[in-house]
C-alpha cells in the first residue's frame, strides 16, 4: 500500500469529520421534513414559497463563506501562516458553489412569482458581481507561480472582494429593486409567521453544519495536497526543498502519481 | 511593520472601492422610475424604461389580450397599457415593475409586467386557498 493511501485512509476515518457529517445529514433530513410537510404554504404565493427554505440558507452560506475568506485573508496578511491561506481557499470554493446555487434557486422562484427568471435589479446584479469576484479569486489562485505569492495575492483579493458582501445585503434597502427587502435580518421583528420562521431557522442551521463539514474536508485535502507537493519535490531533487517554497500544487499531482 | 502598512493600504483600498461603488450605483443605477419621476419630467418619451409602483385598486381593465391599469406611488399616477400578459400574482394593490415606453399620449405602453412581492410570509387564513387565484391572462 502506498504511503499516501495509508495516510488518506487514516485521515478519512477521522471521528470529528464523521460526527459532523452525521449531524449535517440529520439536520438536512429534519429540515426537509419541516419545509415540505410541516410548514404551511404561503397565503399569497402558495407552495412555491417553500423554495425559501433552500434559497435563503444557500445565500446565508455564500455570505458566511466570503466572510470566512475575508477573516482568513486578514489573518494571513498579518501572520503569513499557510493555514490561513488554506482556510481562505477552502471557503472561497464552497462560497462560489453556494453563491451560484442561490442564483439558480432564485431564478426558479422568480419565474412563477415575479414573472421572470432574471432581471438586472440591484440585488441580482450585485450578486452576479459577487460570484464573478470569487470566480476571479479562484482563477487567481491558479495563476500565481509560487505558493507564497499565490497566498499574498489572493489574500489581497479576499479582503477587497469582501466589500461586495454588505452591498449585496443592503442593495434592496438602499436602491429600488424588484427583489423584496430582508424578512429576518432587518431592524425590527421578522415579517414571517412563526411556523415558517422555525422551518427557516432549522434549514439555516442544517446548511451551516453541512458547510462546516465541507470546509473540514476541503482543509484536509488542502493539507494532503501540500504534503504531496513537498514529497514530490524532495523525491525529484533528492533532498529537502532548497528554498523552503512549495512547488505549485497543480503541477505536482501528476508527478506524485508517476513516482509512486 | 511593513505587513501592518500593507494591511492598512489594502483595507483603505477596499473601503474606497466600496464607497465609490455604493455612490456610483446610487447615482446611476436606478432600476425603475416612479410615477412622480415621470410627472417631474425626468424621462424622455419614446425611451425604453421601467416604471414601478402599486396597481391602483379598481383601475384594472382587461380587454381582449391587453390589460389597462394605473400605477401609483401614492403621490402621482401613470396609466399603463400592457400587451404582454401578466404573472398570476398580478392583482389590484400589488407592487409591480413594468417595462416599456412612455408614449406621447402620457400613457405607459408596457410589454412586460413583473410582480414585486412583499417581504411578508404567512399561512393561509382558515378557508383561504393558498397561492394565486388562477386567473392567468396570457398574452
Amino acid at each position: 500500500m502506498k504511503r499516501s493511501e495509508r495516510m488518506m485512509a487514516r485521515l478519512t476515518g477521522r471521528r470529528g469529520e464523521r460526527v459532523l457529517a452525521g449531524a449535517a445529514l440529520a439536520g438536512l433530513a429534519a429540515s426537509a421534513g419541516l419545509s415540505l410537510l410541516v410548514a404551511p404554504p404561503d397565503a399569497i404565493q402558495g407552495e412555491v414559497q417553500r423554495l425559501m427554505y433552500v434559497h435563503v440558507p444557500a445565500a446565508w452560506l455564500a455570505y458566511l463563506s466570503f466572510t470566512s475568506v475575508f477573516v482568513a485573508s486578514v489573518a494571513y496578511l498579518m501572520t503569513s501562516r499557510t493555514r490561513w491561506d488554506r482556510l481562505a481557499a477552502a471557503s472561497a470554493e464552497v462560497g462560489v458553489l453556494f453563491c451560484a446555487l442561490t442564483i439558480v434557486l432564485g431564478a426558479l422562484w422568480g419565474r412563477p412569482v415575479w414573472g421572470t427568471w432574471w432581471t438586472w435589479d440591484p440585488r441580482l446584479t450585485t450578486t452576479a458581481v459577487l460570484l464573478l469576484v470569487y470566480l476571479g479569486y479562484l482563477a487567481l489562485r491558479q495563476m500565481a507561480d509560487s505558493p507564497g505569492r499565490r497566498a499574498r495575492w489572493s489574500a489581497v483579493l479576499g479582503v477587497v472582494g469582501f466589500v461586495d458582501v454588505p452591498i449585496v445585503h443592503m442593495s434592496v434597502v438602499w436602491w429600488r429593486s424588484l427583489h423584496q427587502a430582508p424578512t429576518v435580518l432587518r431592524p425590527g421583528a421578522p415579517t414571517i409567521a412563526g411556523s415558517m420562521l422555525a422551518a427557516l431557522l432549522v434549514a439555516v442551521a442544517a446548511f451551516t453544519l453541512a458547510w462546516a463539514y465541507l470546509i473540514t474536508v476541503r482543509l484536509r485535502v488542502g493539507r494532503l495536497e501540500e504534503r504531496a507537493a513537498t514529497q514530490a519535490l524532495s523525491a525529484r531533487t533528492g533532498g529537502r526543498p532548497s528554498d523552503g517554497q512549495l512547488p505549485s500544487v497543480v503541477g505536482v499531482q501528476g508527478r506524485a502519481g508517476s513516482d509512486a | 511593520m511593513r505587513r501592518a502598512r500593507t494591511l492598512v493600504a489594502v483595507v483603505l483600498l477596499a473601503a474606497g472601492l466600496g464607497w465609490v461603488t455604493a455612490r456610483g450605483l446610487s447615482g446611476s443605477l436606478v432600476y425603475y422610475q416612479t410615477p412622480s419621476d415621470l410627472v417631474a419630467g425626468r424621462s424622455a418619451t419614446g425611451e425604453r424604461l421601467r416604471l414601478g409602483g402599486y396597481v391602483l385598486p379598481g383601475s384594472v381593465e382587461r380587454t381582449g389580450s391587453s390589460v389597462r391599469f394605473v400605477v401609483t406611488d401614492g403621490a402621482a399616477h401613470t396609466s399603463v397599457v400592457n400587451t404582454g400578459g401578466v404573472p398570476s400574482l398580478f392583482q389590484a394593490g400589488q407592487g409591480v415593475v413594468v417595462e416599456g415606453i412612455l408614449g406621447g399620449d402620457g400613457a405607459f405602453h408596457a410589454d412586460t409586467v413583473l410582480v414585486k412581492h412583499s417581504n411578508e410570509y404567512r399561512p393561509p387564513a382558515p378557508g383561504e386557498v393558498p397561492g394565486p387565484a388562477d386567473l392567468e391572462t396570457g398574452g
